[in-house]
This record gives C-alpha cells, structure tokens and sequence, in this order.
C-alpha cells in the first residue's frame, strides 16, 4: 500500500506538469492558428509558397481547432496527440518547398521552429499518455481478482481439445482450399496432430535458422510501412533522392529504440515520410508530388471519406426509420 | 419502460421511454431477462461508430421471455417461449439468408438505402447499433420489438440457466465463428489478439477444434489469466514483444492462423504506427486503428488465415497489402452469421462441452448500467463481462 502511494504521487506530478505543458501548447495553437488564419498571404510569401495560402488557412482552422480542444477538454491527451499528427503534416508540406525555393532560408528555419514545438508535443503526448495508463493499470491493481480457475470447460480443457472435429462440418465456404493446408512427405496433412506435428517439426529444422534470423534482423516493433522501406533498402531500392540519407538514418535508429524514449525528431521525420512519401522510387519529380501529395490527393480524399461516413451517418442519424 | 440510452459520447443514461408495440405481423415483444454489455458497444460509447442519435437504445446481447407475437410469427413462436435473439437480425428468406449468411441479410436493414451508400450494399439489421443497420432499439431495456421473429430467435431449453445461454446471441457464436472461418488444421498455431470476451470464447472454440497451440495477447493480466485457463499460451504486450514471441513459439515461422478479437480501438502500444494511428484518428484522417491488422499481416506464416471479427467501422491507413499479396495470405471477416452456429453451440452446451458463463465478472440492474459501461471500458474491478438484469 505504501510503495504504491509514492509511486502514484510521484505520476500525479509527472501529469501535473504534463498537463501544464498541454495548456501553453493549447495556447500555441491558438496563436499560431490565428496568424495562419487572419496572415496566410504574408506568411505564404516568406515561405515562397504563394499559391499555398487557402492551404495555410486550413491548417490555421485546424490549429485552433486543437488548441480548443486541448484547453477545453477534461482530458487533453488525444487533442496533444492530434497536434503531433499536424506538426508531421506541417513538416510535410514545407520539405517540398525546400528545393528551388527562393525563400528556402525561410522555409528551413520555419521547418526547425516545427521540429522544435514537435518534440515538445511529443513529450507531452506520450508523458499524459503514460500517466493515464498507469492510473488505470494502478486502479487495476487495487483489486485483481483470480480468474485462473475459470476454464469455462467443466471437464477439463485437455479433455475439450478436438472434441468439435468429430462432429462439426465444417462450411464449405470456410474450408481452406487444399493448396493451402498443411503437407507433409508431399502429401495433405491427416487429422493426426501427433503424427504431423513431430514429422513437421524434423522436415523443417533446417530452414528454422534463416527463418529467425531474418525476422529478428527487421525489428517487429517498427510500424509495417517501415519494415516494407527498410527491407527495400536493405534491397537496394533507395528512397526519394536528397532524403535517402537522413530517411534510412531516421529508420534505422527508430528500429534499435523502439521503447518511449524513441528520439522525437526521429519519429517526426518518419511520421512525415509516412504521410508525404508515398513514392520511393527517388526520382526529384516522385518527391514533389509525394510531397505535395497530403495537401492535394492524400489527404483530402481521406478526409473528405472520413467525412463521408460520419456526413452519410449524421444524415442517417437524422432520417427518420420506417 | 426503463432502458439505457445513448445521449452523446460517454453518456449513456438509464431513462425512461415508452414500451415498444408490434409493428408487422412477424414481430414480437419480449421481456427481458437477462442483458450484457458488448465490446461492441464501447466503440459507440467511445463515440467512433457514426450513425447514432440522442435517445437510441443500446444493446444488442440479450434473452427473455416472449410476451406477444405478431400473427406472421406464430407458427414458430409463442407467448411464454424462453429465446435468446441473435443481434444480426434475419429473414430467413432472401438469397443471402438461404446460404447462411445471415449478417448480410438483404431485407432486415430498414435504411437499406443509406447502408448501400455506405457500404455499397446493405447489411442486416443489427439491434442497438446505429441507424446505418436500421436503428432498431437495443435490448439494454425491459422490453424488446423483434423484428422477424419467427427467424430471429434460438429457443433456450428448460434447464439451461440465462448466464448459460445468454452469449448465444452473440459473443459466443462470434469467437467461433471467427475460429472455424480459419478452418484449424490439427497442426496449426492459432494467435488470438485481444483476451475480452469475444477473445475468451475464440480461445475456447480453438480448442474445441483441435488446433495444436493457442497463443492469446493482451496485456490485462487478469484477463490473460482467463485466457491461459482457458488453454492459452499468453503474450503481455506490455512486457515483451508480440511479434518476436510468436515466432519464437514457431519455430521463427509464424502462426498459420491469426485472429483479430480487437477491433477498431487497439491500444497504442510503443510503437511508431500506433502513434501515428492515434494523431491520424484524433485528426479524423482515419476512423479506425489498424495496429493490431498490421501485426497480424507482418507475423502471419506465409498461405496462413488472418480473420477479423473485431470490428472495424470505416478507414485505416497503411495497410501492408504487399505482406498481404505478396505472402499469399487469405483475409477473413464479418458480423457473426449468429443462426449460422447457434443449434450446434446450443448442443454443445447442453453437452457440457462448454459452460458459456465462466466469462461472467460483473452482474447488476439496468440502472448501473451507465457505471458498468465505465468500468468495463477502464477494466477496472477485474471487469471482463457485465450482466444486466433489467
Ligand atoms: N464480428 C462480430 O460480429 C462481433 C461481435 C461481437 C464483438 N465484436 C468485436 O470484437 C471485438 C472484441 O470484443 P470484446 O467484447 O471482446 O471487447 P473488449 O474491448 O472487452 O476486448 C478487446 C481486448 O483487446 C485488447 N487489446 C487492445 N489493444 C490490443 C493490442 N494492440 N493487442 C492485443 N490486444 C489488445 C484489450 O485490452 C481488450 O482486452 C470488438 O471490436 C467488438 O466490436 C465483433
Ligand atoms: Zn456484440
Ligand atoms: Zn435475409
């Protein structure tokens, strides 16, 4: 009971400040929105991206859109998260910008600025994530009861095992095609466990070590898309041109620090090649258009989807039933 | 009557509100004995599913006693009768029914129209679960309208306890059906994520069926306890790697099987997709989280089963289709064809095969209902299943 109680106290304050941080990022956003929002003109000019100032009034809306949220709500998490998700979008459209820009000093150091708050949110993301997590884990504790008697099998689970494949037929449309069932000698499997698992288990030793090997070697706890990019690379097929460096340096580290303490400028980086580069094949056009991809196709065809299910189910919400 | 309503997200009140009446002759009017709370339900609790409106009522497991039936529906049923209704609601006639696919029945949807919109084309309708599936009011209530009732309906025996038979209408026929659409081999490793209910009785239906090694993850401990009772081996993703464990366990091939008991709301674990996965979802760039898919796609040995009976309401992002493809792996899902399974699940039970009630944490009045929702979502108190009696 005792250890607990500093331990708990010593999260109240962790959230706390946590929760501190969340208000000024609230404040942020709403700052920065309204500039973006009432300035997109000027800012779009420093930026050298004039024709991209509607887009700049978006992501204001979408700025003061979270700042509320976060200041607004019981509790701010999602809304600090949601900022991470905007700083990467933010990150995404400027790296385009970069080459060929005649305002790129501009543009380089609005792109630091982004990093800098992006780190912050990322803090402050994951700590009040963090702190919620074990406040529920600790009001878990408080009371864990046993459910290791609970087999929901009165005569025993060992008895159970197989008992259904005496009787049950199974559904032709549910039936593995026989290609796909396991062989053993060249032959389809029997319904004998205990033959087939130990011949199973000689016929394939051999393959085992190369198996594991190659699966240890890409980390299970990158994200899919990145153990795709990385098992390219390691291929041979580089990333966009001028990112190729950094992007496989962003991948490789993320791979080794999977824990909480993963390198935010890193997560960053790699959070905005996943929402900006769709294309890999590196050439200097495939950049630009993966780049301005979550402004124009990406995106907004998934937001307006989104929109479409939540539209289509709010007009639902308000038709009357039959 | 009294029943639990949704208002909003994270609102739901007990309120008062009429009692239903027949409104076609193959209805019928039940009271309801004995209710449960849904993992289903938590996803609009938790505001992610569209479609829903002030004053809906909730609930989609429930049993009771038949009070009145419509004269379409007498043939099969009368007053007195002791049914659990499945939660896909089914006609028994059109084409889709006959095949036993019954969650896609083509008639029992009344907002076909905006469903074919959504969907492309309809689905059942589904009690307590949007307007999307009809809006029809839940069974978290006294009293239920079932439509097609003479179809929509498993009988419960004398003898059989409600705690017993109640998860016929749903979670139970869910976990299995999620198991048999892998079609265990008696050699097959069978990986389930998610040890909640649903999670609970897919462990139960793999053993049934005769797979060699059950791997349940989660990273409720008391939860993973209940699953290694039931006959699993257990993964707390809190502690070690998912992905790494489950190769270990094959032999570094993968589980020819994996089964996805999660659905739409999987926690973020430490990992770059999650986080991505919850910055996109709180942006509405993306309704649904897909870590758990992702996993399950990375691990799954190469000609393996990957089925999802975890719902999943509108988009996810990043999908590895290349693992897919490319690994040749066969992708399986739906709402539970619950008639489809509910004879051979009830025999089981009378059997003694199973005992359905070993789930069970949490029973209390329709009026704690709105707590219960709480707790069940924060598994606090030890909470894997709530009951309800009205
Ligand atoms: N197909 C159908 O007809 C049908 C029917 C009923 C329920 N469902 C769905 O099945 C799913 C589970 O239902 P339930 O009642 O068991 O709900 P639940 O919320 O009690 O269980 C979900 C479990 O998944 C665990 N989990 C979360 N993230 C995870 C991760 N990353 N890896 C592993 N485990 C993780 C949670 O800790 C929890 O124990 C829900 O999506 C529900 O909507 C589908
Ligand atoms: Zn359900
Ligand atoms: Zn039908």
């Amino acid at each position: 009971m005792h250890q607990h109680h500093s331990g708990s106290s010593q999260q109240m304050m962790s959230r706390d400040s946590a929760r501190g941080l969340a208000q000024g990022l609230g404040w942020f956003s709403i700052g920065l929105g309204l500039m973006e929002l009432l300035a997109p003109r000027q800012l779009s000019r420093t930026l050298g991206m004039e024709e991209q100032s509607g887009l700049i009034q978006a992501y204001g809306v979408r700025e003061i859109a979270t700042g509320i949220g976060i200041l607004a709500s019981r509790d701010p998490t999602p809304w600090v998260w949601a900022r991470v998700g905007g700083d990467a979008l933010d990150l995404a459209t400027l790296a385009p910008a970069v080459p060929d820009n005649p305002q790129k000093g501009n543009v380089l150091v609005a792109m630091m600025a982004v990093a800098g708050v992006t780190a912050l949110d990322l803090i402050c993301a994951q700590q009040l994530s963090t702190a919620r997590q074990q406040e529920q884990r600790e009001q878990r504790l408080r009371y864990l009861p046993d459910y290791s008697n609970r087999s929901g099998m009165p005569r025993g689970v060992e008895q159970m095992r197989g008992v259904a494949r005496q009787d049950f037929e199974m559904p032709r449309d549910m039936q593995t095609p026989e290609a796909l069932r396991p062989w053993t000698d060249g032959r389809p499997a029997q319904a004998d466990a205990g033959a087939m698992a130990s011949s199973l288990g000689t016929a394939t030793t051999d393959h085992d070590a190369a198996n594991t090997s190659s699966s240890s070697n890409l980390k299970p706890q990158l994200s899919s898309a990145q153990v795709v990019r990385t098992a390219a690379d390691q291929v041979g097929v580089k990333g966009g041109s001028g990112t190729a460096a950094n992007h496989d340096a962003a991948t490789t580290s993320s791979s080794s620090s999977l824990k909480p303490q993963l390198s935010s400028a890193q997560v960053v980086r790699t959070a905005a090649d996943q929402v900006g580069a769709k294309g890999d094949s590196g050439t200097a056009t495939t950049n630009h258009d993966a780049a301005t991809t979550p402004s124009s196709s990406n995106l907004k065809p998934q937001l307006s989807s989104a929109q479409v299910v939540r539209t289509a189910a709010d007009q639902v919400g308000t038709a009357k039933d039959r | 009557m009294r029943a639990l309503c949704w208002h909003g997200k994270n609102d739901i009140r007990c309120d008062t509100v009429p009692d239903p009446k027949i409104e076609d002759p193959r209805d019928a009017i039940i009271k309801v004995t004995t209710c449960a709370i849904c993992g289903s339900d938590l996803h609009l609790f938790d505001g992610f599913m569209p479609g829903m409106q002030s004053g809906d009522i909730m609930g989609h497991e429930f049993m009771g006693e038949v009070m009145e039936v419509g004269s379409g529906a007498k043939d099969s049923l009368k007053v007195g009768d002791r049914i659990v209704v499945p939660f896909t609601i089914t006609c028994g006639e059109c084409e889709q029914c006959r095949r036993g696919n019954f969650s896609v029945c083509e008639r029992s949807n009344r907002n076909k129209d905006i469903a074919d919109k959504l969907f492309g084309h309809t689905t059942a309708g589904l009690f307590g679960y949007t307007h999307l599936t009809g809006g029809y009011p839940g069974g978290q209530a006294e009293y239920v309208r079932v439509p097609f009732a003479d179809k929509t309906h498993v009988k419960v025996p004398n003898g059989m306890t409600d705690e017993q038979a109640l998860f016929l209408g749903d979670i139970f026929p869910t976990g299995w059906q999620g198991v048999v659409q892998c079609d265990i081999q008696p050699t097959d490793t069978v990986a389930i994520w998610g040890c909640g209910p649903v999670g609970q009785f897919a462990i139960r239906s793999a053993v049934l069926l005769g797979a060699k090694q059950i791997i349940a993850i989660d990273n409720v401990p008391e939860r993973l306890a209940m699953a290694q009772a039931g006959g699993a081996i257990t993964i707390n993703f809190d502690e070690e790697s998912t992905v790494e464990r489950l190769n270990e366990l094959t032999q570094g091939k993968g589980p020819e099987k994996c089964i996805d008991c999660v659905g739409m709301e999987a926690h973020a674990t430490a990992t770059l997709d999650s986080m991505y996965d919850r910055a996109k979802q709180a942006l509405m760039l993306e309704s649904d989280r897909a870590h758990v898919l992702r996993e399950m796609m990375y691990v799954c040995r190469p000609a393996g089963t990957i089925s999802i009976p975890g719902v999943y309401g509108g988009l996810i992002d990043k999908v590895p289709m290349g693992m897919v493809m490319n690994k040749g792996l066969t992708i399986r899902t739906g709402q539970t064809h619950v008639k489809r399974w509910t004879d051979d699940l009830l025999r089981r039970i009378e059997d003694g095969q199973i005992d359905p009630s070993f789930v069970i944490t949490h029973t209390v009045g329709l009026e704690q209902g709105p707590e219960m929702y709480k707790t069940f979502r924060e598994k606090q108190d030890g909470c894997i299943k709530v009951v309800l009696k009205p």
